[in-house]
């Protein structure tokens, strides 16, 4: 039976080469991943500039530019979702593609499987939303522009890790739902919703505010802040404690989880 | 195909999509709140660049903003979209060709899930949006309103199955889709009466057929007076409605006929 498993290394590299041929295959779909941060910053500024004055957003966030920050919490926005959709959309896209099985028959723990899927996501995805944001964050601040931008993007890739976690639950648990789309997609958009994206956490109800401390993109998006503020950036050690302790909590939590949901799978089947 | 059996194949059509909602109908409401949220993330975000005491005034121009780009973007997106990544995905297209079916009625059924899906978004965006401004009147007259969504509707729909078909030729997948709906969203006279843009920016909206619909959905809600007067924009809207409608049946017709039939379709590619 050992000489039957598949180490965990080659399941990652074999992820990665996926991964990238996915990209070279559907080359428009690179192309929209990159301009992505861009049309979500288009669109609150777009709005923004209709309803109103940008002095009075900056004033509001404590931010020297408008611009420089939409564009920050964008890639962290765009990041978030990418991870979350693409590791959470593996086993869907698996399945309609009718190619689960074989990944199911893999002689390899399902939690081990789902986890080398992630790790190009976790790597890439926010490495595309960067690259995609570095000319306008070097058109507008020059070599500040371009160390915020990859400051954040080793903030993301801390972010990630327990995104990661969480993701390969989320895939997981779509395994045993007898559904066409990912039910829990919604979960990436409460995630920003809660982490004050585009505003103070402040301007949110109580509860959402409660709610928003265990959330790992509010960290990053933290420290978003703190890189884009006009003060001191008092809060970035705090973010960057709070989302090393997370990367452990949430992955700590897969693996057992995930078991389960192999048993099941196993047991019972998928549609 | 006589008059009958095309009776019969449009009640199979929206049994099968009101039957799939039901049946997926965890999706379906995830559907839903993923737009809300999405909206509220945007929403929020552009309140802070507005002065409070303008809020009540430019609150119902915001909703009916984002409710009418909602039910566009979903028209293309669950007909587009649900082409290339479903359709295509799970082999239905060779499926339906061999039972005579077009795909453009096929698609054309999924207005029953867009529209199921449209108010419960519509419904909640009002009733984050009224509980941040406290309180707004929507409906000034309900009749235009109608008119302004069923036209967009139409529009949307005929653009939807352009795209689909051009998609079956070139696997363009749904998020492309998107970033021409963010760009018609702030230049398309969508997020904002036409007078508001900026100059050039009038003439561009003023091309996008959207914006007329938009400004008759506009008078009917708020009472703001249509940019080219209510009678001619009332006619453009359902003029364009039907045209674009028509293009996108026909367009459709022809790629079945002289391309997908001798061809076949392209998927989304990974190896």
């Amino acid at each position: 039976m050992k000489a039957l498993s598949v180490r965990f290394m080659d399941a990652v590299r074999a992820e990665f080469y996926s991964y990238i041929r996915f990209y070279k295959n559907n080359r428009a779909f690179l192309f929209a991943a990159f301009i992505w941060p861009y049309l979500m910053m288009m669109l609150l500024l777009g709005l923004g500039y209709l309803f109103g004055d940008p002095r009075m957003y900056a004033e509001r966030l404590g931010v020297r530019s408008p611009v420089l920050f939409v564009v920050s919490a964008s890639t962290v926005a765009m990041s978030s979702v990418f991870i979350i959709d693409e590791v959470a959309g593996y086993t869907l896209y698996n399945r309609w593609n009718g190619t689960l099985p074989y990944l199911i028959l893999v002689p390899m723990p399902l939690s081990k499987r789902l986890l080398s899927a992630s790790i190009p996501s976790v790597l890439l995805s926010p490495a595309i939303s960067v690259i995609s944001a570095l000319p306008v964050a070097v058109y507008i601040e020059g070599l500040r522009g371009f160390m915020l931008v990859t400051s954040l993007y080793a903030s993301i890739i801390l972010g990630m890790l327990p995104l990661a976690g969480l993701s390969v639950i989320v895939a997981g648990l779509v395994l045993t739902t007898k559904e066409e789309s990912n039910v829990a997609s919604s979960l990436a958009p409460f995630m920003l919703l809660v982490s004050g994206v585009f505003y103070p956490v402040t301007i949110l109800p109580k509860i959402l505010q409660e709610v928003s401390v265990v959330v790992p993109v509010r960290y990053v998006v933290d420290i978003a802040k703190s890189l884009a503020s006009t003060t001191a950036a008092g809060q970035l050690y705090v973010a960057i404690y709070a989302l090393t302790l997370m990367a452990f909590a949430y992955n700590l939590f897969t693996v057992p989880l995930l078991s389960r949901v192999e048993a099941r799978v196993r047991m019972y089947g998928f549609e | 195909m006589g008059l009958s059996e095309k009776a019969y194949k449009l009640k199979a059509i929206l049994y099968l999509h009101a039957l799939r909602t039901w049946r997926y109908k965890y999706s379906f409401i995830n559907s839903s709140i993923n737009t809300m949220l999405w909206v509220t993330i945007f929403l929020l975000g552009a309140i802070l660049f507005a002065k409070p005491e303008d809020l009540p005034r430019i609150a119902p121009v915001m909703f009916w903003g984002v409710s009418a780009w909602n039910t566009v973007s979903y028209t293309v997106l669950f007909i587009a979209g649900w082409t290339t990544w479903f359709l295509v995905t799970t082999g239905l297209v060779e499926e339906h060709f061999l039972h005579n079916t077009s795909l453009s009625t096929l698609l054309s059924g999924r207005l029953v899930s867009v529209v199921f899906e449209s108010i419960i978004a519509i419904a909640l965006v009002y009733f984050v949006l009224s509980s941040v401004v406290g309180g707004m009147d929507i409906a000034d007259n309900p009749l235009f309103i109608a008119y302004g969504l069923m036209c967009m509707i139409a529009m949307a729909l005929g653009y939807g199955l352009i795209l689909s078909a051009t998609g079956l030729r070139l696997s363009i997948p749904g998020t492309l889709l998107d970033i021409s709906n963010f760009v018609v969203f702030i230049v398309g006279g969508i997020a904002t009466p036409v007078e508001m843009l900026p100059r050039p920016l009038r003439l561009v909206a003023i091309v996008i057929p959207y914006s007329h619909a938009a400004e008759v959905l506009r008078y009917g809600a708020v009472r703001i007076e249509p940019y080219l007067g209510l009678g001619l924009e009332v006619a453009l809207s359902g003029i364009l409605g039907a045209g674009m409608l028509t293009a996108g049946l026909l367009y459709y017709k022809y790629v079945e006929d002289r391309y997908v039939r001798i061809h076949g379709v392209k998927g989304i590619g990974r190896m």
